[in-house]
């Protein structure tokens, strides 16, 4: 069953950045781009070729790829279908989740500096900062978890409590899960973070880190984004989701309608924000911290 | 002789990494006589038998003995090219972080014969310990020595010497009168606070420093932070053994002596590649590097494939060993105990960030030393080092891929088959990551059109027709924002050279910055000085003047006389 999902959830990915695309429009007065604009693009792309810097040495060659591949992984082990001890790695680690992603990131921002770009080492020297300050954030989203859930398993952290939880502990829940919202907004380098739709190579991060991709590493760039941004938007849904008597077919349901409401919620932030001042953003990260740990201080007291 | 187990894992990374060490001494060494590498491995086989003296020593003072018997022969190669001043400078640094080591160790030695003592003899063998791993601010031989150091001793050096201080906690702990599981709690805190101000102070000056061994260098003050951390949370979650799910003290145990093979191997083969670096390059500053890879590209792969081991990211074994250590702080979360719980805590959060920021140092490391365009001469003609020294990182790299399965099975061992899902979830996960990605790039290859992937174009910056060098991005760029934002505690020192002239024709502008050791000169340069104004009144007594000595002993003489009149 879990395997069905994932698949479907693959297949899904490119449409959650259409979603966004499109509440914008609707905001900024526009028809805007189709919903399904990327899939045309990732079809474009795939028959284009892929000329590359003479600066570029194995490194620019393999990034995407790895990008790619360490977050179709993360898919992989994510619990799309159901909550407690299940899922296609029962003891499915969370902190393989996020080290995984590490490792696609740890990759882009290689090979984003294998071109020698200036620009493009801005945006890699963005990134890894902003990554390194979400890092705490998450990790102790994850720790709330454990407490919520006595479980350290993925499948087990998502939604392994029973619905009276909401309510004996739902400011913790509320602090916890508006902490992922921005970091899944560093992490997936939107507004406030990072403007993907600034055409100025100073302003972007994750952009300028892929300004000499093109063909199908470009291909696999922008479909491995779209699929972490519905992975994170999975993972702050179904952590919300206490566990319920449905079944697995209409967990995945909610999970994915979920994440189609996340990213509509994502897209009215970037209609109503403009992105802040690159100076400015670690203290809204720092701000994120304080909320996740008061989470857990209000759960441990 | 028999050995036990703990004897053995401190014993593998001596033996492995001197034989590293001793393989790429020919080449780090190539043309400059065969003299100078045999007194180079004459020295490092003292170092190295004194190191397996310490680990098979069985009583106190042939331990005392082999440990200053190690500190001795190591200063030696420390100060191997010692023609240079500051090498000489890091000498006498080094000497004297092992003598006030071996001196509090005396004292711990001491105070352990009395119960009462116990706890004092503790924090003693802390002090004379942590001045070999390097917990803070006992740490500032490190960044000092291991750039002087040639870069095979610095390999044995990170990679085998330091970990031995573990080695003699973990002695220490059974030879006193507490049992195993009733050690004092503090200890274990002490343990942990040390090691979480280690791990996270040590990664971020090791971000912001330009030299690539002092980089290295600050690194293993945060991997032994993280080894110390694991190990106070394994204290500190003592006497508590069966828990709902998991136990915290062989989950974090586990973790730690792992880490400590893994840092071993990963740290021993980064060495020598900044080793084969600086032959190639013939410089240690990251900011006048760039674009090796395509210059030393087995050199720069090797590096690049350690560099991401001990970032802690899958799929290799940085990152599960320090996966224990997190499944074991999360298994303290639910503890029910809030002590071990808030262990936990601290434990996860200085972890996650200490990863996060060593993926970001060694990104600069690798993208300023190996990756874009050379920015100096220097760099833009260097080739690759003798095979000596390729074969040693090849060899520890080895290792360290084969340390993944012997994870596994360590694991499982240890905790009885309790950590088995998550080690092979994440050690499965990781394979199935390069799987994957091979299975991509074979992918590309057909659908992208033939050869289309050769690289023909200069990179595209943005309209610049002819971009150089000097427009990349440099290691000090890189890092800045980050190093900005913890400037509190980095206290990063700038020379700026200001525009000058007319605005529309500016002249040459120029900025560096330097991040120093602040336990250094914020604490023991000002303790030194202010020791040595002391001593400085006291030559008053020594002015040469026979009579001012005269004065002393009539002074003395009639005190003698009122001292015995009085009794």
């Amino acid at each position: 069953m879990n395997i069905v999902a994932l698949i479907a959830a693959l297949v899904a990915a490119p449409l959650m950045p259409g979603i966004v695309n499109k509440v914008k429009a609707l905001f900024a007065g526009r028809r805007g781009p189709g919903l399904f604009r990327l899939y045309f693009d990732i079809a474009k792309l795939m028959r284009k070729s892929c000329p590359r810097s003479a600066t570029s040495t194995w490194i620019f060659d393999i990034a995407p790829a790895v990008g790619l591949a360490s977050t179709v992984v993360a898919a992989a082990i994510f619990p799309w279908t159901a909550s407690g001890d299940a899922g296609l790695f029962t003891t499915a680690s969370a902190i393989t989740f996020f080290y995984l992603m590490g490792l696609g990131r740890f990759f882009t921002v290689l090979g984003a500096l294998d071109t020698g770009s200036a620009f493009e080492g801005m945006g890699a020297s963005r990134e890894a900062f902003y990554s390194a300050l979400v890092e705490p954030v998450v990790f102790t989203i994850l720790g709330f978890l454990v407490l919520l859930t006595n479980t350290t398993s993925l499948s087990g952290m998502l939604g392994g409590y029973d619905a009276s939880a909401w309510s004996r502990h739902s400011i913790s829940l509320i602090f916890a899960a508006t902490a992922f919202f921005v970091a899944l907004l560093s992490e997936c380098c939107r507004v406030p973070f990072d403007d993907p739709e600034t055409h100025l190579e100073l302003t972007m991060i994750h952009e300028a880190m892929v300004l000499d991709n093109s063909g199908p590493d470009l291909a696999f760039i922008h479909y491995a984004a779209a699929l972490k941004f519905e992975l994170l938007a999975a993972f702050l849904v179904a952590a919300l989701l206490p566990e319920t008597a449905l079944g697995p077919a209409a967990r995945f349901g909610i999970v994915m309608a979920g994440a189609v409401a996340v990213a509509i919620a994502v897209g009215v932030v970037e209609s109503v924000i403009a992105r802040m001042r690159f100076l400015k953003t670690p203290q809204v990260i720092t701000g994120a911290f304080m909320l996740a740990a008061l989470s857990v201080i209000l759960y441990v007291m | 002789m028999s050995l036990d187990p703990i004897q053995t894992l401190f014993l593998v990374p001596v033996a492995v990494l001197g034989v590293a060490a001793f393989t790429s001494a020919f080449g780090y060494f190539s043309g400059e006589g065969v003299r100078t590498v045999s007194r180079f491995q004459f020295r490092l086989a003292l170092t190295i038998a004194s190191m397996a003296g310490v680990v098979l020593s069985r009583g106190k003072l042939q331990f005392l003995l082999a440990w200053e018997a190690m500190g001795l022969a190591s200063a030696a190669l420390v100060a191997f090219e010692a023609h240079e001043r500051h090498v000489r400078n890091a000498t006498w640094t080094y000497l004297l972080a092992c003598h006030a080591g071996a001196s509090a160790l005396m004292v711990a030695g001491v105070l352990m014969e009395s119960e009462s003592t116990m706890l004092a003899a503790f924090f003693a063998a802390v002090v004379g310990f942590g001045l070999k791993i390097g917990f803070p601010p006992f740490h500032v031989w490190l960044p000092e020595a291991h750039p002087a150091a040639p870069s095979p001793a610095s390999a044995v050096m990170s990679g085998a010497m330091i970990p031995l201080g573990f080695y003699g906690l973990l002695r220490f702990i059974p030879f006193t009168a507490w049992s195993a599981t009733d050690v004092p709690p503090s200890c274990g805190w002490t343990l942990l606070a040390l090691g979480a101000v280690g791990a996270l102070g040590g990664i971020m000056f090791a971000m912001a420093q330009s030299n690539l061994k002092r980089l290295l260098a600050f690194s293993s003050v945060e991997n032994m932070g993280v080894i110390s951390m694991a190990l106070g949370l394994a204290l500190v979650s003592g006497g508590k053994d069966a828990y709902a799910f998991g136990d915290v003290r062989s989950l974090a145990l586990t973790g730690a002596l792992l880490h400590i093979l893994n840092h071993a191997f990963l740290k021993g083969a980064l060495f020598i590649g900044a080793g084969a670096v600086l032959r190639g390059a013939k410089t240690l500053d990251q900011d006048k590097m760039g674009g090796l890879m395509r210059r030393m590209p087995l050199t720069g792969s090797l590096f690049t494939i350690n560099a991401l081991g001990l970032a802690g990211l899958p799929p290799l074994n940085g990152f599960l060993g320090e996966l224990l250590i997190y499944v074991g702080a999360f298994y303290a979360l639910k503890s029910g105990d809030g002590a071990i719980a808030l262990a936990g805590f601290t434990v996860i959060a200085a972890l996650s960030l200490t990863g996060a920021l060593a993926a970001l140092a060694y990104c600069k490391a690798i993208g300023a030393v190996f990756l874009g365009e050379p920015r100096s001469e220097d760099a833009a003609n260097a080739a690759e080092p003798p095979r000596s020294m390729f074969a040693a990182q090849l060899g520890l790299t080895v290792l360290s891929v084969a340390m993944v399965p012997f994870c596994i099975i360590a694991a499982h061992r240890a905790t009885q088959g309790d950590a088995d899902g998550v080690i092979i979830t994440a050690a499965a996960a990781g394979t199935a990551t390069v799987a994957l990605t091979l299975a991509l790039l074979f992918a590309r290859r057909f659908i992208a059109p033939r050869g289309s992937s050769k690289p023909v174009l200069p990179t595209w910056d943005c309209g610049y027709a002819e971009p150089t060098a000097r427009m990349a991005y440099t290691a000090t760029a890189f890092t800045q924002p980050a190093a900005d934002f913890f400037r509190n505690l980095l206290r990063p020192r700038r020379h700026v050279i200001a525009f000058k002239g007319n605005p529309s024709a500016p002249t040459d502008a120029a900025i560096a910055v330097e991040t120093d050791d602040v336990a250094l000169t914020g604490l023991w340069r000002p303790f030194f000085t202010a020791v040595a104004r002391v001593f400085q009144r006291a030559h008053l007594l020594q002015g040469g003047s026979l009579h001012l000595y005269i004065l002393i002993i009539l002074v003395s003489v009639v005190a003698l006389l009122v001292a015995a009149f009085v009794k």
